[in-house]
């Protein structure tokens, strides 16, 4: 060990990197040499004047307080990520029938889609802007796999938006964009794929079976009609959702045209 | 739905309280949250501390911490409980430091003249000799934090980096190259020409300012003796700096 050396290795020597018998070649050096001791002093009083005039305290106790209020509502309002999700794994197809679990599950990256787009404005996350079914049909031809016919609803409040492709799972699934007064909320629809849709929390809706549940804070309505599944999802109050529900008017066939024809009710032929 | 009659089509609202699926859901995140916080809050200064050194704002600290907490919380399940959470989260961290200001143009390219030890790189990683070493230990005394952090604040984002890891956080170098995602002898090089530049960046401002003579480090080596002729080469750049500045 020299001189050179010193200069070179001071600070693995001084952030206590050296293993051990490097270390007392160090020292012994520095024993014997009183500019490299020198250098040494200073190096580290020079480090500890970074970790003083760089380090700790940032932050007033109540700065403090407000930072981590901000960071907790952040949190709340996240959805994690879902496939970290135990319930996402089954959604992958480990744990057979369990239909309404997975398709919950996978309506958290919808309801991530939809804080992106209220935090960057629609323009980002529509991929058609159109208030006409029909251009939001041919938006959607050949790109599922299966025809994409937005519902209506009675209320004239509720007006369609526009549309995006979305994800479930790891299919691509249609995702249609509403707004029920200035409220926006989402309908997702998908091939449930032989899926069985099950869960304590199913009701009846006129002979519909739809399941209800809840999705990174928000509520979400799932049920089938035809061979494809919808999901009904957005930041509102649960009574909100379900009056959406009753109110959704589903084709009943599936026309190979352009124009919707024979549109009813989910529930009202045979009543419940 | 329309035309039902009597009670409506929803019949387990009469059934008294069971918490639903989706109640229980919320219930199991709300634990999660929890036990993320309870993770994050010993953390929380040094984590704030951090982002503030990395970009020098207050406001943008907070952001990209918010991000980071964002990002760590989705990504749990990836964090292996027992290990070392401070590091864990600290990558997050300065993954999303980059990732947000990846477009930096200009700090990717100092950081790339420093690294590749170009002209420019050589003027700022110049810091004190042995020679300059007095006027630097007289210059320590009179400088406050905010020079320091000044000073810091003109390093590029990972030298900024590594310095705060090494110097203020204590981890080990096999941390922050953990964390950096860079080899350990990057570390090194990076600690060692970040605090070669602070400290010529702040020997500078110190003969700027009238903190300490010009002339010291000059002195010093004419009356030490020890020095090569090599070093003293590299002190005449200095004195003509300095004389530059002078003027």
């Amino acid at each position: 060990m020299n001189c050179q050396d010193m200069e070179k290795f001071i600070h693995v020597y001084l952030d206590r990197e050296f293993a051990s018998e490097d270390r007392a070649d160090f020292e012994r050096h520095l024993a014997e040499c009183a500019a490299c001791r020198r250098l040494a002093t200073f190096e580290q009083r020079f480090k500890q004047q970074l970790r003083t005039s760089l380090g700790p305290p940032y932050l007033r106790l109540d700065e403090r307080e407000a930072l981590r209020l901000r960071i907790r509502s952040t949190l709340e309002n996240a959805a994690p990520r879902p496939a970290s999700h135990p319930a996402w794994r089954w959604a992958m197809g480990l744990v057979p029938a369990t239909g309404a679990a997975a398709l919950l599950v996978g309506l958290a990256l919808l309801g991530r889609d939809q804080a992106e787009k209220e935090a960057s404005g629609p323009a980002r996350t529509f991929q058609v802007e159109s208030q006409d079914p029909r251009t939001v049909r041919a938006f959607y031809r050949d790109k599922l796999g299966f025809q994409v016919d937005p519902p209506r609803f009675n209320d004239r409040r509720t007006t369609l938006m526009g549309a995006r492709i979305g994800q479930l799972e790891t299919r691509e699934a249609a995702h249609l964009l509403y707004r029920h007064g200035d409220q926006p909320f989402s309908v997702l629809m998908f091939k449930p794929h032989g899926q069985a849709f099950s869960g304590k929390t199913a009701r009846l809706v006129g002979n519909t079976k739809v399941f209800y549940g809840a999705e990174a804070g928000r509520p979400v309505a799932t049920f089938s009609h035809r061979g494809v599944g919808y999901s009904i999802t957005g930041d509102l109050p649960a009574h909100v959702l379900d009056g959406l529900v009753r109110d959704v008017v589903l084709p009943t066939t599936f026309p190979s045209q352009d124009l919707p024809v024979d549109a009813v009710p989910v529930g009202a032929p045979g009543g419940r | 739905m329309t035309g039902s009659e009597g009670p409506s089509g929803i019949n387990n609202r009469t059934q008294g309280f069971r918490p639903t699926r989706s109640q229980m859901r919320l219930g199991r995140e709300e634990k999660r949250r929890d036990e993320f916080e309870g993770l994050l809050l010993p953390h929380l200064d040094a984590l704030y501390g951090t982002a503030l050194r990395l970009t020098r704002s207050p406001q943008e600290a907070e952001d990209l911490l918010q991000d980071a907490c964002l990002k760590a919380y989705r990504f749990m399940d990836r964090y292996e409980r027992g290990t070392n959470f401070k590091a864990w989260i600290f990558k997050i961290l300065t993954n999303a430091f980059h990732s947000r200001y990846r477009k930096n143009q200009r700090e990717r390219e100092l950081r790339r003249r420093v690294e590749d030890g170009g002209h420019q790189a050589h003027v700022l990683a110049q810091g004190p000799t042995r020679e300059a070493q007095s006027a630097e230990e007289r210059a320590l005394d009179h400088l406050m934090s905010e020079d320091i952090q000044a000073a810091l604040g003109q390093l590029p984002a990972d030298f900024r980096m590594a310095v705060i890891l090494s110097d203020v956080e204590e981890f080990s170098y096999k941390e922050i190259a953990e964390i950096m995602d860079c080899p350990v002898g990057t570390v090194m090089s990076r600690l060692f020409r970040a605090r070669r530049m602070l400290q010529g960046l702040l020997l500078r401002h110190a003969i700027d300012r009238g903190l300490v003579e010009a002339g010291d480090a000059v002195e010093d080596q004419e009356s030490s003796g020890l020095e090569a002729p090599g070093k003293r080469a590299k002190v005449a750049d200095l004195t003509e700096y300095r004389s530059q500045r002078k003027r």
